[in-house]
This record gives structure tokens, sequence and C-alpha cells, in this order.
């Protein structure tokens, strides 16, 4: 591992030429390894912390070359520093971001990594501790926050717009990098009027590049925030709808003319969370008696036009959204009975507990009419997260999505298939990884017009050898197993959202 | 009493005088501004009472301001001839210099900004209890500190 970042030509470079001396620092980790790994080593692994804040290398392959025309950079985003000076977070969430860069060059794929230097570590950095709250951690001792931003450690995704790139945190602003030394920048100031407003980790971009987003504000005076945003990566308009109670709203869905946002009624408690004694997460309050509240915005003038209600459940994601001529919203979402699996299993993880006593999302579809009746389709059954579509198909109607998925099983994490279900069908392909390995969101690559041509990318851990690796899918074959892969020579904690920027 | 004696006792009073008006009389607070981030635009004080029904900080219960060029680091600014009672000190570095505490969307300051005592609110401003400095009876200069918070950017 190269302690200084090489450029990106370096990069280049070495990807043509030293997989041979990778190959031998990999093998060296395999035999480190026990031949058999129990889960619970196994989550172990995924949950440590990064074992260097700047990391390069190619990936080792004896597959050949990627597919022809596959160029570019995956980038991902996700916790990475879980442990800083000797302090261990309690939560997945609660790390340090880091940016990772998987370019594909055409003759192989090279890796650089990078932890987010955010204000917020630095202010850690001075003070030789961790002195900041966390999503779901409060360190001993620790100082108040003023503003949002203050605790924002940019870790769940990554947006490509209007030529920058940014990691997005969801209470916070967006993060600049640095594409050539994946080195943090500063905050995006979209507009004066929105600076330090959060802006959450999954906006949505329409075909003419015009780009989505919502923030939410869970606090004292709860507001949810819609961006509009032109392809140049102007703020367009702004605007604040208050909605109490509030809690998380990670993700939301964009219509030819609407976005939708549900709300899990797992609010927060704006009081308890002043009281500085429990964490962001723990001042959550479980009320199913509220239902799954649907609100539908305007996409142009931003403002709320529609409520529905649904049975309550608790949900991270969707995979897209489509108007039918009629008004109707068809939407996909992946919700689990309760919060269960955030406020326990992801804390379990990080202790390297065994199993995992909750149950999981699974996929179904929405269905909000405009007369205001909605419901909830059946589950697919089994755990199953992480949906990722083509993305041409934002906002129109699509018919296929991609996520990952366990045994059929419920349990969830760690993921064990990666599938593509037809909304409304269910599953119609999978594959299923060796016992070794853990597969992390899989994003999809257009080649040709229709939906679906193109290739599903995606990295795994393995276990087993220690390292990770990324493998390439044919998308709309994913039962035949990857049509290629490779392996760096170290691992990467397990992480979030990725985007595929091709060139 | 000699002459000599009425003398001493004559300069003694006078520099006595001379020494309270170059410092402070009774009822004079000085507040320190800390960690201001530049010298861009003014450094504006307000000194607050405690007003019924009105929500700290609020222009109704603004008794004096001050307004300086800011100085990076530290500056220091004084109240002076303050009545007895309760009182509390908002600032803010008005660093576009555009007579205002520039806020987004939400409400939330993007400019810096510290209250006495530093006082911190939660996702707002602190309660008047938290930031009072209490003016006495008893002669002498009373200090106060605010150290001055700044968005991350
Ligand atoms: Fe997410």
């Amino acid at each position: 591992m190269m302690k200084k970042l090489p450029s990106r030509r370096d990069v280049l470079l070495a990807t043509a030429g030293l997989p041979a001396l990778f190959a031998a620092r990999a093998a060296v980790g395999a035999t480190d390894a026990p031949a058999a790994t129990s889960a619970r080593q196994s989550r172990t692994i995924g949950f440590a912390s990064v074992v260097a804040e700047e990391l390069s290398s190619p990936l080792e392959t004896s597959g050949g070359r990627p597919p022809a025309g596959l160029t570019g950079i995956l980038w991902r985003n996700g916790p990475a520093e879980h442990d800083r000076f000797g302090h261990r977070y309690g939560h997945w969430f609660d790390g340090d971001g880091m940016v990772q860069a998987f370019a594909f060059t055409g003759a192989g794929v090279a890796h650089r990594g990078r932890v987010l230097d955010t204000p917020k570590r630095r202010r850690e950095t001075r003070h030789g501790k961790r002195v900041v709250p966390a999503f779901a951690t409060l360190p001993p001792g620790h100082t108040q926050v003023l503003a949002p931003d203050d605790m924002n450690v940019a870790n769940t995704s990554i947006l490509a717009h209007a030529g920058r790139l940014m990691a997005l945190w969801e209470g916070g602003s967006a993060l600049e990098i640095d594409p050539e030394t994946l080195a943090a920048g500063r905050f995006v100031d979209w507009a004066p009027s929105v600076a330090g407003v959060p802006f959450s980790a999954h906006p949505k971009i329409g075909r003419d590049g015009t780009l989505w987003n919502i923030g939410c504000v869970p606090g004292p005076r709860p507001v949810l925030v819609f961006y509009r945003i032109d392809r140049a990566g102007r703020l367009v308009k702004a605007n604040v709808a208050p909605v109490a109670p509030l809690g998380m709203a990670h993700d939301f869905v964009m219509t030819a003319r609407h976005l939708v946002v549900m709300l899990a009624p797992f609010v927060l408690e704006p009081d308890l969370l002043a009281s500085g004694r429990v964490s962001f997460l723990d001042a959550h309050d479980w009320r199913p008696a509220l239902g799954t509240r649907v609100l539908t915005i305007d996409r142009d003038t931003l403002e709320v036009k529609r409520r529905h209600e649904l049975p309550p459940g608790f949900h991270f994601h969707h995979g897209n959204g489509w108007e039918e001529a009629d008004g109707t919203i068809r939407l996909d979402l992946c919700q689990a009975p309760g919060p269960g699996f955030v406020t326990r299993d992801l804390r379990a993880a990080m202790r390297g507990e065994g199993r995992f006593s909750s149950a999981h999302p699974s996929y179904r579809q929405v269905v909000l009419e405009p007369n205001g009746a909605a419901r909830v389709g059946p589950a697919v059954p089994g755990a199953a997260e992480f949906p990722r579509i083509d993305s041409r198909r934002t906002g129109i109607r699509h018919d296929m999505v991609f996520a990952l998925a366990d045994g059929g099983e419920g349990e969830g994490w760690p993921f064990s298939r990666v599938v593509r279900l037809e909304p409304g069908n269910g599953e119609v392909d999978s594959w299923t990884f060796p016992g070794h390995r853990i597969p992390e969101e899989h994003v999809f690559v257009p080649r040709g017009e229709a939906e679906g041509d193109g290739w599903l990318v995606g990295s795994f851990l393995d276990v087993r050898r220690r390292v990770t690796g990324l493998g390439v899918f044919e998308a709309m074959r994913l039962s035949d197993g990857p049509v290629w892969e490779g392996v760096l020579p170290y691992p990467l904690p397990l992480g979030l959202h990725g985007t595929f920027v091709k060139s | 009493m000699t002459r000599s004696n009425n003398t001493l006792v004559g300069l003694a009073l006078a520099c006595l005088a001379l020494f309270a008006a170059q410092t402070a009389l009774a009822g004079d607070l000085e507040v320190r501004l800390d960690g201001l981030r530049s010298a861009d635009g003014d450094a504006r004080i307000a000194l607050h009472r405690r007003v019924d029904g009105v929500k700290f900080p609020d222009g109704a219960g603004v008794v004096a301001a001050i307004s300086r060029r800011a100085v990076a680091g530290s500056m220091r600014v004084v109240f002076t001839d303050l009545p007895p009672g309760d009182y509390a000190v908002a600032a803010f570095h008005d660093a576009d210099g555009d007579g205002e505490l520039a806020t987004n969307l939400l409400g939330m300051p993007t400019e810096g900004y510290g209250f006495s005592n530093g006082a911190r609110g939660f996702m707002g401003p602190p309660r008047f209890d938290a930031a009072t400095v209490t003016v006495g009876q008893e002669a002498g200069l009373l200090s106060v500190a605010v150290p001055m918070g700044y968005p991350e950017s």
C-alpha cells in the first residue's frame, strides 16, 4: 500500500504494469486467514476500521480484461473510521466517511481510497480525541453541536453533478471532493439561503440534468426542505414544509411531475435530543399509531400537494417511481416491520455479535391513487436492500430493480445474493455469492439503449482472504455469475452507496 | 492635620478620581469577544435586558448596542453607566457588513455569533438565564467573555 496518493496518471500506469506485485501481497493475506471463517469473524472484518487513511492499488485478476466499453470510475462511500484515538463507535453509520474510486481503464481496474477529513474530523484531530456526537454514539465528554455540519461525517453516498464530485450525508451539507486527490474540500454552498441546510444522500437527476433533493430537519421546528438544482449546479428553487412529528426521511422518489416522501413512524423527540443525554438515533421513538405518512410534492412549485396514509413500517430506500396516465403513482419500497435492524442489529454488528434478531427490509411496490387511496403490495420473500435501477429510467416507468438479497430467510445482512426484481412480479434472476464473500451495493452501468442493457458492477468483502474485490455482471444474466472480477490486496470496511461515472 | 497632609489627601483623592475615570465607574460592563475568525466587516454587540413575553435575543430587549470594525482574534468593548440588574450579551460577526446576522432559510446563522458566558442553545439561541451577567450596587468593573462560534465551511 502506498502511503502517498499517486496522480491519476500514475494509477493508470500502475494498472497496466503492477498486478504481479499485488498478487503476491494478496497471497500473503490469504495464508494469514483461517480456512473457515465464522459469521462472527466475518462481521468483525467488515466492521473493522480501514487499514490506512489513504490506499491505492491495482486489482489483481485472473480473468483477463473487464468488458470492452466498461470504462469510467465506480465511486463509493461509507463509514470507514469506526475507531479513532482509542474510541470505537457503537453503530455502523457513525464512522468518518471514506471515498473509494475504482477506475476502469479498459486494461484493468485500479483502486484509490481516502478518508474524508471533514471539519468534524479536523476538530477531533485538534483535540486528540473523539469529541463530536455521532449518529448513534455520544463520545464521553462530547461537545455541543451548534449546527448540523458540526457533526457531518460525509459517509453515505457520492454525487457527481455539474462537473462536481460530492460526498453526501443526510444531516448536513454536501461535501465537495477533489476527483484527482480525493481530498475533502468545502461544503457545497448551492446558494446563501441554503448554506448549512441538510441535503440528503439520495438526490434524483432527471434526463435534462435537473437535480431534485430533500433535506430532513427533525429539530424543535421540524421541516422538510425541497431543492431543485439546474444542470449547471445552480439552485433554482428551495422550499420548506413544516412536518411534525418528523424523524429520518432518508430517500424519496421522483416521478414525471412529483416528488414522493414516505415518513416512517420513527420520529425524533427534540427535547430528548436537546437534553444531551442520548444520541440522535436514541432520541427517536417508534410510534406505529402514526402509520406511514406519504407526502406528494409538486416537483415544479415544491409545494406539498397530496397526503396518503399507509400502515406502519420502517424503510430507508426506494428504487424508482412513476406516474400512470390517470395520476396513479407506483413506487418501489424496501420496508421492514420496524426499525430494529437499525436500532439493534447494526449495533450488534459493531460488537461482532452472531445472529441478528430483527426482521429486515424486503421489497414491495406501493400504489398511490390520486383519490387518496394507497396500498402496499405483497413483499417479495426474504430480505432485499440497496435497490438500484437503470438510472435512465429515473421518474419514468421501469421494469426492473437490482438489489442485494439474503438467502430467503429474511435475516438480512450479511446479504449473500444480487438479484433482479420485476416490480409487481418479484425476483426473476439472481446470483449467490460463495459463503465467504459479502456483496455490497451493486450499480447498473448502461451499454445499449434498452432498459437493463448493460452491466451490474459492485464490490464484495472476501472474509477468507481478508480482501475487498469487485465484480462485473451482465445485468440481464446475473445467474451466469460475474464476467470479470478482481481483488485488492487489502480489505475495505463494508460501505454504503456508490455511483458509476462513465468516461 | 498639617497643610502637607491635606495636600496628600487632596492628591490621593485626585488620583482616585483620575483612576476611576480611566477605568470604569460602578455599573460598567466589559465584553470580551474571543475567537473572531477574521477582520472582515464589523463586530456587533448588543446588551439585552429581560423583557416579559419577549424571547431572548430580540430587539425589544436591547438597551445598548456597540458596533466596531472586527479584529481577528479577541477584542473588547465596554458598556458604561449601567443600572444594577441582570443583563445578557448577544454578539455576531457581521463579516459581510450588511448590518444583519446572515441566516439560511431555516433561520440558522451563517455568520459567527456568540452569547455572554459562552451560553449555547440547542438548534437556536440560549435562554436569557444561561447568558445572564448581574450588575450589582458595588463599584467596579465587571467583565464577561463572549466566545464566538462559526458555522463550519
Ligand atoms: Fe441510503
